[in-house]
């Protein structure tokens, strides 16, 4: 069972990603309402798929993005993004990102999104 | 080049809505209240609910019905979008949702603050309105002005004087 850390500070978001994924199998292994402490499950919980939305008070998306990546490469991060948040697209494209879902979403292409980083990341071991 | 006269300022009190163009100025004081600017840069054209409640249930027969979250956000897009803004345009910048009373909590970490911060997010997400920029929570009032000319959300706060979103 694949496990998912989901990185959101609005709890009804945080909802709506694990509501999409349970039913699908995959287990939510800690949420997290903002940057620091994303970091910080992260660290603490090894999960094998990170979602994680971009606006955030204090520490946003990409610099959580930033932190995680300094210390794994590989991990597959999906970031969860407005439409309108192209520049910060292209940071976290540049930082390494394995997709990204545009809001407003349906629960399908959350779920498709994780499997796919899933398989990526078998086929890569 | 503008001067100041050109500029007009409009102070948005607690649970009111309002809306103006460039090159004028919405402005706010915040505590655990939440200032939603909602704008559309096609346009030049934009408001600012100052939310003070989650949610209307529960206080059918309020006199002020935008001071709730889930009234003042859809108030405000059906005006920008009577005033000429366009749906596929509208963005949105947030502020505020500060733990003023931090001994007032309904359940741990879930202040007021936090509660409109929820609300104010879950109504743009229904509207499909992106947020594109926050400087929200902490203990601390903000004072906001919203630019209609550059669309810059300027905020002053003990500790953030001066920083525009």
């Amino acid at each position: 069972m694949s496990t998912v850390l989901i990185v959101d500070d609005a709890l009804f978001m945080r909802k709506k990603v694990r509501d999409a994924l349970e039913p699908f199998g995959f287990k939510i292994i800690g949420e997290a309402q903002n940057g620091k402490d994303a970091v910080k499950k992260f660290e603490e919980l090894n999960p094998d798929v990170i979602t994680l939305d971009i606006v955030m008070p204090e520490m946003d998306g990409i610099e959580v993005l930033a932190k995680i990546r300094e210390k794994n490469k590989s991990i597959p991060i999906i970031m969860i993004t407005a439409i309108d948040q192209r520049e910060s697209m292209l940071k976290a494209m540049k930082l390494g990102i394995t997709d990204f879902i545009v809001k407003p979403f349906d629960n399908n292409r959350v779920v498709s999104a994780v499997q796919k980083a899933v398989q990526r990341t078998k086929g890569n071991i | 080049m503008l001067s100041k006269k050109d500029v007009k300022i409009i102070k948005v009190l607690i649970g009111e809505v309002s809306l103006t163009r460039a090159p004028n100025l919405l402005q706010a004081i915040l505590g655990s209240c939440v200032g939603v600017c909602i704008y559309d840069e096609v346009e030049k054209l934009g408001g600012l609910a100052h939310v003070f409640l989650p949610s209307s249930d529960g206080h059918q027969s309020e006199k002020l019905p935008s001071k709730f979250a889930n009234i003042a956000i859809p108030m405000l897009r059906d005006a920008m979008i009577k005033h000429g803004g366009h749906q596929k345009n509208l963005k949105a910048k947030i502020a505020g949702g500060a733990n003023m009373f931090s001994k007032i909590t309904v359940k741990p970490g879930q202040h007021i603050g936090v509660l409109n911060l929820e609300a104010v997010k879950k109504a743009l997400y229904d509207l499909d309105i992106p947020i594109i920029s926050t400087d929200t929570g902490g203990n601390n009032g903000r004072k906001v002005e919203f630019e209609l000319n550059t669309f810059n959300l300027c905020i002053d706060s003990p500790v953030s004087k001066g920083k525009i979103i």
